[in-house]
Parts: C-alpha cells; sequence; structure tokens
C-alpha cells in the first residue's frame, strides 16, 4: 500500500501517456458487437439502467399525459378526417398494387420477397454526442443482427451496428460515417448520400446528367444494403453550386424526426432470393433478364 | 435541509448496520458510484436524445474532473475507470477511447490542481475549459485515424456549442458536487486528506 502511494501517481501518468499511443496504434474500425470487457459492463450495469430508464419514463409519461390531453379533442378531429382520407387512398392504392402485380407477372418478374418487421422502443442515444446513434430495445435474443436496416413511419432511420442480448446500436443516416445507396423518386436517378454535419445528408456521388430540384423526394434504391427500395430518406432542401459551376453541394433533409422518435421498425433478413437477386445480379442483370423475356415474347 | 438529512444518513449507526458491512467511507464511495451511473445515463437518455447541439452538456466529463481533484487517487481512479466503461459500453466511438481520455483527464487535473488553487472561480473556468478543449482534440484525431479528414474548422465550429455549454456549466456544476460531498461525514477532500495522512 505504501508503494501505492509512493509509486502510484507516476504510475497513472505513465499510463496516461501510454494508453494514447496504444489506442491510435490499434485498429479503430467499429465492431460489430462489444468487447468482452463491455459486454461485462453493460451485464453488470443493465440492472441500474433499468431502474434509470423505469423512473425517467414515468416521469415523461405524466408530462406527456398532461401535454397531450392539451388540444386532445381538436388532435382527434383531425386524425378522423385524415384517417377517412387514407382508407380512400388505400383502396386506390391497393388497385394499384393489383395491377403493378400483373403487370410483374406479364414482364416475369420474380415477386419482391415479403418483409418481416420487429418494433422496437428508442431508449437512449450515444452519450458522447459524435456518433449519431440510437439504442433499441430489441438485440440478439429477437433474432437482430449487425447490417439490417431500420425505419420509422416517416421513412429510413439507419442500420444496425452492433447487438447485444437485448439491445442494439443504430447508426442514424444522419451520421457522416453513414452512407445510403438512393434514388430520386421523380427520376429515378441514383445516387449515394452520406451523413453530414447537423441534421442534413448530402450527395457524395451521382450519376452524370442528373438534375436535381429543391423538393424533390429521394428514397433508398433496394440495390445495396438492407434497405429495400423506396423507403422515403428525404427531400432536397439546398442546392449549392460551387464558383465555376464544376461541382455542386446538394443537401438532404431527413423524413424522419429524430428527436421525436420513440418507436421504430427493425427489418428482418428478406426472402433469400430476393436477397441474392439483389447482390449477384443486381440492376443490369434484371434489364437483360426484361429483354430477354420481352424478346422471347415477340418471338423475336 | 438536504446537507441535515445526508450528514444524518451517513453518520447514523443503524443505517449503516443494516448496509452490512458499510461505514461512512464505503457509503460515500457507494454514493458516488451511484451518481455515477445517473450522469452517464442522463446524459445517454435525456442531453444525447436532444437535436440542439446547446443541450449536449458534457456532465461526464465534470463530473471525471472533480472526481480527480477533490478525491483520493485509486477511489477518483475506480470511479474515474467505471464511468470510462460506462460511456464505452453505451457509445459507437471505438474501443478504449473514453478510459483512455478519462484517465489523460484525471492525470491533467491532479498535475493542474497541485499548481493552481482551484476554489478560485476563474482558474476552475480555465481548468475545465482546458480539459474539454483535450477531448475534442483527442476526438480530431480520432476521426483522422478512421480516414474521415474532417476539416478542422467544420469540425470546431460543431463542436463549438458542447464546448462553451459544457464549459459554462462546469463551475456551479463544480460548486454542487463540493455541497454534495461536503453533506458525507466522511468525504475525502484535500483537506481531509492531509489530515489523514497526519495521523497515520
Amino acid at each position: 500500500m505504501t508503494l501505492l502511494r509512493r509509486y502510484g501517481f507516476a504510475l497513472l501518468v505513465a499510463t496516461a501517456v501510454l494508453f494514447p499511443f496504444v489506442f491510435y496504434s490499434s485498429d479503430m474500425q467499429s465492431r460489430k458487437n462489444l468487447s468482452a470487457v463491455e459486454k461485462v459492463v453493460y451485464a453488470f450495469s443493465a440492472p441500474v439502467e433499468f431502474v434509470f430508464r423505469f423512473g425517467t419514463g414515468h416521469v415523461k409519461d405524466a408530462l406527456a399525459a398532461y401535454v397531450d390531453l392539451r388540444g386532445a379533442k381538436e388532435e382527434a378531429k383531425r386524425l378522423s378526417e385524415e384517417n377517412a382520407k387514407l382508407a380512400v387512398q388505400l383502396q386506390v392504392a391497393g388497385q394499384l398494387e393489383n395491377e403493378n402485380q400483373r403487370l410483374r407477372t406479364l414482364l416475369d418478374f420474380s415477386r419482391q420477397g415479403a418483409l418481416r418487421f420487429l418494433m422496437a422502443q428508442v431508449q437512449s442515444a450515444d452519450p458522447s454526442f459524435l456518433y449519431r446513434s440510437i439504442r433499441l430495445g430489441r438485440g440478439e435474443n429477437d433474432g437482430v443482427a449487425p447490417g439490417m436496416a431500420v425505419v420509422a413511419a416517416a421513412g429510413a432511420v439507419g442500420m444496425v451496428m452492433r447487438t447485444v442480448s437485448d439491445a442494439s446500436d443504430v447508426l442514424l443516416v444522419t451520421d457522416p460515417n453513414a452512407n445510403l445507396d438512393v434514388i430520386v423518386a421523380r427520376n429515378r436517378r441514383r445516387g449515394i448520400l452520406v451523413g453530414g454535419t447537423g441534421n442534413v445528408m448530402q450527395f457524395k456521388y451521382f450519376d452524370r446528367g442528373t438534375r436535381l430540384l429543391v423538393g424533390d423526394e429521394i428514397v433508398t434504391s433496394g440495390l445495396t444494403g438492407a434497405f429495400p427500395r423506396g423507403i422515403a430518406v428525404g427531400r432536397v432542401s439546398r442546392i449549392k453550386v460551387e464558383e465555376g459551376g464544376a461541382s455542386q453541394t446538394i443537401e438532404v433533409e431527413p423524413s424522419v424526426n429524430f428527436a421525436e422518435v420513440s418507436e421504430a421498425l427493425i427489418l428482418l433478413k428478406p426472402s433469400r432470393e430476393v436477397e441474392v437477386i439483389r447482390k449477384v445480379g443486381g440492376l443490369e442483370w434484371m434489364k437483360r433478364m426484361m429483354e430477354g423475356g420481352a424478346d422471347k415474347r415477340s418471338g423475336g | 435541509m438536504a446537507r441535515r438529512w445526508f450528514s444524518r444518513a451517513s453518520s447514523f449507526p443503524l443505517l449503516a448496520g443494516l448496509w452490512g458491512f458499510a461505514g461512512p467511507r464505503q457509503i460515500h464511495f457507494l454514493v458516488t458510484l451511484a451518481l455515477t451511473f445517473g450522469v452517464v445515463y442522463l446524459q445517454a437518455y435525456v442531453f444525447a436524445r436532444s437535436p440542439n447541439p446547446w443541450f449536449h452538456v458534457d456532465l461526464t466529463s465534470i463530473l471525471v474532473v472533480y472526481v480527480s481533484v477533490e478525491h483520493f487517487l485509486l477511489g477518483a481512479f475506480l470511479r474515474v475507470l467505471v464511468a470510462g466503461l460506462l460511456m464505452q459500453s453505451l457509445s459507437l466511438a471505438p474501443s478504449g477511447f473514453f478510459p483512455m481520455y478519462f484517465i489523460v483527464a484525471l492525470v491533467s487535473a491532479n498535475v493542474v490542481s497541485r499548481y493552481v488553487v482551484l476554489h478560485n472561480l476563474s482558474s476552475q473556468f480555465l481548468t475545465f475549459a482546458g480539459i474539454f478543449l483535450l477531448k475534442f482534440v483527442l476526438l480530431y484525431v480520432v476521426l483522422f485515424k478512421l480516414g474521415q479528414n474532417p476539416d478542422v474548422w467544420a469540425f470546431a465550429s460543431a463542436s463549438l456549442p458542447q464546448f462553451v455549454v459544457t464549459t459554462l456549466l462546469s463551475v456551479p456544476a463544480f460548486s454542487l458536487l463540493a455541497r454534495l460531498d461536503s453533506s458525507f461525514e466522511f468525504a475525502a477532500t484535500r483537506d481531509r486528506r492531509a489530515e489523514l495522512v497526519e495521523n497515520l
């Protein structure tokens, strides 16, 4: 103990000097799972975290109940009207779905595999304030694995980066480390979106000759990654052309308000057939299949 | 009133007896450990969920600096390590970043407190500002090492609100933590440390 008292500070200084050297020389890529030490810490801290979450959840619910009661009657009326409109739109969409399926059958397209979802509560966010990520209350025990896509009612949320037994960390689409393969809904032109500073994303790459307008809706392409096609990502909010017109910066505002998201859907693995076609064949292969099918039917 | 409650609670023999083995020293350690947990979860569950960067108060760093300055080295090291490991398990930051940063902060705060009187407001303010600046430097190097090559000015302007609000709140938070500590019969403040060493 005397030795510790005498040399303890010197030892700590040595640790403080050496630790950064070891840390910065290691491989710093985010791992798919927690390390052994982190798992032990998580296991020990989980009961404390549960108590904290239970307590703050009740406080939040009590506050929300008071706030929600105000204007509840007007809100109910507004929702009832919106529901009626949506019911009509759903019927129209149902007709379009049937027509789409008939056309796909005619063109000999394979059926897109049915998607399976898992609902999860948003628990917390990254306390480092550096990474834009959230923690969901579903993990390995529920079949969640790294790489799975996460969506909300409004659109794409992010991708599962790592999992533990009963929770998973999701990197949001607005994080600078996130890349998303997207298309412009208006003209089907393809591009890659990356997260940036603030709550916006930017186009990193897009097809040559693409013309974008402020307000254009951006959706997932479904060609790479875990997101199926057609999931809303955001809208073009600003187009800044650099001097000389050689390059431009296109900002996209996400369709999801991440501060208000309290629940999200985790997309479990799609059917293997769809996954193989998407990953192995891609768009060009599907085009060739379509052209080959059309030739067969015309007798050419 | 709170102070009286704390000092009564921590010195009441029956309470210590009910805990089985905990004396005032152990109770103080457990309470500060519980405070560490509470601060980390408050940061993750409340502050980090806010989209407004002016709400991104790094309470954990403030607590780490306070603990580093006002407690015995071994106890401070244990608390700081727990805080670092907790933050690491909740964050996507590269494995080892938070323990590293907190240990560097512990040493830096200790070194500074040996030469600077930290019960003076301006010196507290400058010490906290220096240690938080260190955090952003370490973070910038992490981003650089990950191949992101962030623009220095963009990184600085994005981090500025967090830096300003944390530094501004550090001084009142330091006073609040000192008051909380003084409520305990056993509080390993610098004066007490000197007393204990003399009596050995």
